[in-house]
């Protein structure tokens, strides 16, 4: 039964591959290329990235046929019909832009940097209060909810709640602790015509330069260029050779990407949003933007136009991109991290050598921590490589190399081999006392453990004591363990709503696929209303909030799904089964206009004598009990009052809709028969200002 | 002190009869619970027995007992007693409900009380006696020929009565 309506948590399970354990490829764009599409598209405010950015959502713009072949490092191979990307500003660029203080962490001991480094840590007051450098929050709250509340104004039904989603996982910060935002790939962009090797090689080297974070290893980035070319001027010879010249002096491969300016004015234009993967504050600028330039004459849009044959030729390069290099890249990179770091960890001389150094180095830990702080260099060789005061594991120590490995396999959908890893690598950063390591570590575990669940393909049932073990030996303890660390030791509770949120979406999907909401239900309305009440603390309690509104409504979709109805049953709660109810309900009592007993009148034919005194059985007796839509129910009527008091009227018809199963909402007259009707109850109110608003609008338009 | 509100709910889930009051008992302490702190009536002198939930609160107290049916529905067949117990919390008020032989549901619905621990056992004999002997009343009304199942309870003596069995036991 499609009832109540709302986001399916499959879409959110596929949003979440797509926005956050997805591969980031950062793009650098020579000035060239950026002026060859400014020209060919005849507008000047466009970026070779802004262009790139929405092809990276390859579900979305396909190619016929494409599937993306992957292995498994148990060599198996399977197709997916899509393997989504994310296109970022180039590392330096992401670095400066977001993580002015943990970047600084690097002191700068890179003297041929040409870069310019961030501000540093020391301008800062927390560094001189506190030994413990303070970590940024994943997002602010209080942008967001500006966001949310903008968006009501147009967008409304179930996108709503996809956009909150979206917003808080999607993220392009840079931390030390999860590295799905490092990026994998840089790809330097650059034009055929006008720029020549030489200023490849000078872009390259610049970019190498760059003084890295240090949990950063820049050997794993896969570094490849685009060359642009107008076909009509240039052949397919002249790129070759060009190519060659790359592969020789620079031992980078290439691709070319041929655009012609379309000489016949109806060539077809597709039409490319340009807000794909955007980050609350890029979201809330470009409001900011549009709301100023509204004055003005032409108002940046949020599309862009581009011709259908680069629009082809851009989604075939990306797909090729993806499978030639990308891929094989990553495959071959969890291959060797697989060799070398991993397997001697499981190894017996692994524990062994792990078990000696928990026993016997134990006590120095604080002394070695501050003294590679000082000390730039030795991070590697100290027994613990974790630098505690900064936050980061070195990125040559083998528990950011194996972190890594398994957020990768993660990303190559390899979810068993990702839990795993994840699961053995927890005890090395629980020993180190790493903990934003270890919160970040759990919430992958919950994380990969139920994306491992939802795969298709996995078994049809699941059995009890594999859903117990999921929920209290692993959900459970991890989720109270990291949202103490993130809140309290850490600081950055925003992590944790992220966490609270994913896993929320993602039991969901685990309760759909097995009808076991009956197990999971609690736990996902406690941790609804665990994400409501820290949104409170952080916002007003007494003032309506857009972001309240939405969770309410997620709570009442996640309580109108809950059944405890047996599999064979299910179709017991046909939508038919309920109106019949209902119209039993309506039938039982019949009154006339006055409320007087109207007597049921039988048919000749019908034998059977029916005592109108009597009280007929529902026809929901089978399920009595097993749904929770009339606790839905409520919940959606406080998502309403929000709204309502927010004045956003906009959602409400389809938040009404969410109700009527166990309210009559096409009652538009005030009826006084209903309990839920009165008007000094919530629901009556709010058909109060519906009607009130409906009939303002009516007299607008006259 | 707590603030109460009992409604008698009708196998259609509709409301029978419904009233809203407070303790009569004299609060040991002034602290007292988030929904009746807020309440804006602070530097009115309190009448006693007038329940002290705030107009927010007040609008879905019909409808936080409506959906307290889901679980009452579900949790009377685990078990052979009339009292159901507390069943249900919502944004701390907590719900008790008592389902009579004929499907008729009493609901209680009330903010926690400020010494939560210590009393609450005591609280919840108190709360199951006053069920019984609401129950008491409700068969006594049923009894009445005029009166059918699912009408709305309008008589003054039954909501004195009622009253009267609040401030004896709550």
């Amino acid at each position: 039964m499609d009832y109540p309506k709302g986001l399916d948590p499959y879409i959110a399970r596929q949003h979440l591959l797509h926005h956050t354990y997805s591969p980031l490829i950062s793009i650098q764009s020579s000035l060239n290329a950026d002026v060859l599409f400014q020209t060919i598209l005849n507008n000047n405010d466009i970026s070779t990235l802004q262009i790139f950015k929405p092809y990276g959502n390859n579900a979305k713009y396909s190619i016929p046929n494409q599937s993306f072949k992957i292995t498994s490092t148990q060599l198996i191979t399977k197709n997916y019909p899509s393997f989504p990307i994310r296109f970022e500003p180039s590392l330096p660029e992401l670095l400066s832009a977001y993580n002015t203080t943990s970047v600084s962490a690097s002191n700068s001991s890179n003297v041929n940097s040409s870069s310019p480094i961030p501000p540093s840590i020391t301008s800062t007051s927390t560094s001189a209060t506190s030994p413990h450098q303070q970590l940024n929050q994943l997002f602010s709250i209080s942008s967001l909810e500006v966001l949310l509340k903008h968006l009501s104004l147009t967008s409304h039904d179930k996108e709503l709640y996809l956009t909150f989603l979206n917003k808080i996982i999607t993220s392009n910060k840079i931390v030390p602790f999860e590295t799905f935002n490092h990026p994998i790939s840089q790809i330097f962009v650059i034009d055929f015509e006008k720029d020549t090797v030489e200023n490849l090689r000078k872009m390259i080297v610049d970019f190498r330069n760059f003084n890295f974070p240090k949990f950063y290893q820049i050997d794993d980035l896969l570094i490849h260029t685009f060359i642009l070319f107008d076909s009509n001027k240039f052949s397919n010879n002249d790129l070759f050779n060009f190519q060659n010249q790359i592969k020789s002096m620079l031992n980078i491969n290439s691709s070319i990407i041929p655009i012609t300016e379309s000489t016949t004015s109806d060539d077809i234009m597709v039409k490319l949003s340009i807000i794909e993967n955007s980050t609350i504050e890029e979201d809330l600028q470009r409001i900011a933007l549009q709301e100023q330039s509204t004055t003005n004459s032409n108002p940046p849009s949020n599309f862009i136009q581009i011709p259908k044959s680069i629009d082809s030729v851009l989604r075939h390069r990306f797909y090729d991109f993806i499978n030639k290099y990308l891929i094989p890249h990553m495959q071959s990179k969890i291959r060797i991290w697989d060799d070398q770091r991993l397997q001697p960890k499981k190894s017996i001389t692994g524990r062994l050598f792990s078990a000696s150094r928990k026993l016997f180095n134990n006590n120095s830990d604080s002394n070695l921590s501050s003294s590679t702080s000082s000390t730039s260099s030795g991070v590697i060789n100290s027994a613990v490589p974790f630098n505690s005061i900064e936050h980061y594991y070195h990125k040559s120590s083998s528990e950011q190399i194996i972190r890594k490995l398994a957020d990768w396999s993660l990303i190559l959908k390899d979810f068993k081999y990702a839990y795993s890893t994840y699961d053995l690598i927890k005890k090395d950063y629980t020993n180190d006392k790493a903990w934003v390591y270890v919160a970040s570590i759990q919430e992958m575990c919950i994380v990969s453990l139920l994306l491992a669940q939802t795969q298709e393909g996995t078994v049809n049932s699941i059995d009890k004591s594999t859903l117990r073990r999921i929920r209290y030996d692993i959900i459970e303890p991890y989720i109270d363990n990291l949202s103490y660390t993130f809140k309290s030791r850490l600081n950055i509770k925003t992590y944790s709503f992220k966490t609270l949120l994913i896993t929320v979406e993602l039991l969901l999907c685990i309760s759909t696929a097995y009808n076991v909401s009956w197990f999971f239900n609690d736990m996902i309305e406690r941790y609804l209303l665990k994400l409501i009440n820290e949104f409170d603390s952080h916002l007003s309690t007494n003032n309506p909030q857009a972001i309240r509104a939405v969770v309410f409504e997620r709570l009442g979709y996640c309580l109108g799904k809950c059944t405890y109805i047996s599999d064979q049953y299910l179709p017991l709660l046909k939508m038919d089964n309920y109106n019949k109810t209902i119209i039993t309900h309506e039938h039982e009592h019949p009154k006339d206009v006055d409320g007087n007993d109207v007597e049921i009148k039988h048919d000749d034919n019908d034998s059977l004598y029916k005592n109108p005194q009597k009280l007929f059985p529902t026809t929901n007796t089978s399920i009595l009990g097993l749904t929770r839509f009339r606790k839905s129910s409520l919940w959606y009527l406080l998502s309403m009052k929000e709204w309502i008091e927010l004045k956003r009227i906009k959602q409400i018809p389809y938040l009404l809709n969410n109700i009527k199963l166990i309210y009559d909402i096409d009652d538009t007259v005030i009826d006084s028969e209903n309990w839920y009707d009165r008007s000094d109850l919530l629901l009556g109110f709010i058909k109060k200002y519906m009607k009130e608003s409906e009939s303002n609008k009516e007299v607008d338009n006259e | 002190m707590s603030s109460y509100y009992f409604t008698i709910i009708g196998t259609r889930d509709n409301p029978l009869y419904e009233v809203e009051f407070s303790s009569f008992k004299p609060s040991s302490s002034s602290s007292s619970s988030a929904i009746s702190s807020s309440s804006a009536g602070s530097n009115q002198p309190h009448i006693p027995g007038k329940s002290q939930f705030t107009p927010k609160v007040r609008e879905i107290l019909p409808f936080i007992a409506n959906s307290s049916l889901d679980i009452i529905e579900d949790s009377q067949w685990s078990t052979n007693q009339f009292n159901l117990g507390r069943i249900d919390s919502f944004y701390g008020l907590l719900v008790n409900a008592f389902i009579t032989q004929g499907n008729i549901k009493f609901i209680l619905c009330y903010d926690n009380p400020s010494n939560a621990s210590s009393s609450q056992k005591y609280d919840e004999n108190l709360i199951r006696q006053f069920f019984i002997d609401v129950n008491d009343l409700y068969v006594k009304c049923l009894l009445n020929p005029f009166y059918s199942v699912n009408d709305a309870i309008i008589s003054s003596d039954f909501d004195l009565k009622v009253k009267l069995l609040a401030r004896k036991y709550l």
